[in-house]
């Protein structure tokens, strides 16, 4: 909670740094039986990270980033495909799925956000390769942001900014 | 007897995903047909049988929505099946599709028993499959 309080600026109770954690933890478990905690000590990100946008619309306007890197990205396919890790075909799908798994995200957390009657629009992932330290600046200057460590150490990141209005 | 079913997803990802899950659900499948939008969809079904069809809403070119609408007011295609396939989970959502002519809604992520569910709900003669 305590790393989580301090990545989330005063946005608003609902979207927070933890909802973001719960949310992002909640759909790898959900989608990829992938354990994953929030840590106050990340490791450093280098080399190429593989990041998602995906803009949403309801009460409040915004974007949703998850980025994670490519080896650990390659795993996540893995697990998502049941495929065996270091294939060839998981580490094809490693950008494809980091995009899947925030379009996931998204629909929980616009319920979360929002509530379950209201409608919010989730726009389509977008996916590309950011050095790492593009990625860490986004990371410190969004509205509210999380990082997960799972058990063998991979790290992915969830963060949202909001471009319009208020959240209810 | 075995069905032929079509995946209409832009991310190949969860075609796979979808595939991977209704070959776990041990439904009896033939053929399965692919689409990235819900426009190959369309064409898909122009020159192939289709007994049932998984469709995201959010696809470039045509959506989900668009593809259920063109269907149901489709003689030749209304009757069949469409379930959608969604992240999307708010109920206003999910009550727009049904409205469209969606037949079931199935949210990721998924289980493959949501898959048996819902297939034969709609296509086993038990009615209706049921919104997850």
């Amino acid at each position: 909670m305590g790393f989580w309080a301090a990545r989330g600026m005063a946005m608003s109770a609902e979207l927070s740094a933890e909802l973001l954690a719960q949310a992002l933890s909640r759909t790898l478990e959900e989608a990829a039986f992938v354990f994953a905690e929030p840590t106050q000590d990340p490791p450093p990100l280098e080399g190429e990270v593989i990041e998602a946008r995906l803009s949403y619309r309801g009460d409040h306007e915004g974007e949703l980033r998850l980025a994670a890197p490519a080896s650990f990205a390659a795993s996540l396919a893995a697990n998502l495909l049941g495929e065996e890790e270091g294939s060839q075909g998981a580490k094809a799908r490693g950008d494809d799925c980091i995009g899947e798994l925030l379009n996931m995200i998204a629909g929980a957390l616009a319920v979360d956000l929002f509530g379950p009657g209201s409608r919010c629009l989730l726009g389509l992932p977008r996916v590309r390769r950011v050095a790492a330290e593009e990625h860490a600046q986004a990371l410190a200057t969004a509205h509210a942001a999380a990082t997960l460590i799972e058990e063998e150490g991979g790290r992915i990141d969830l963060s949202a900014s909001i471009s319009q209005g208020a959240s209810k | 007897m075995s069905y032929t079913i079509l995946i209409a997803d832009d991310s190949a990802i969860v075609r796979r995903m979808v595939k991977k899950a209704i070959a776990m659900a041990g439904l009896e499948v033939g053929e399965v047909h692919e689409a990235a939008n819900g426009k190959e969809a369309l064409s898909v079904m122009d020159r192939t049988w289709i007994d049932i069809v998984f469709a995201d809403i959010n696809m470039p070119e045509m959506s989900g929505s668009d593809l259920i609408r063109h269907m149901a007011a489709e003689p030749n295609l209304a009757s069949i099946p469409v379930v959608v396939v969604s992240s999307e989970q708010s109920e206003s959502r999910i009550e727009e599709m049904k409205r469209y002519g969606a037949r079931a809604y199935v949210k990721k992520p998924f289980r493959p028993e949501h898959f048996r569910e819902v297939v034969d709900g709609l296509l086993g003669g038990k009615g209706d499959g049921h919104v997850r």
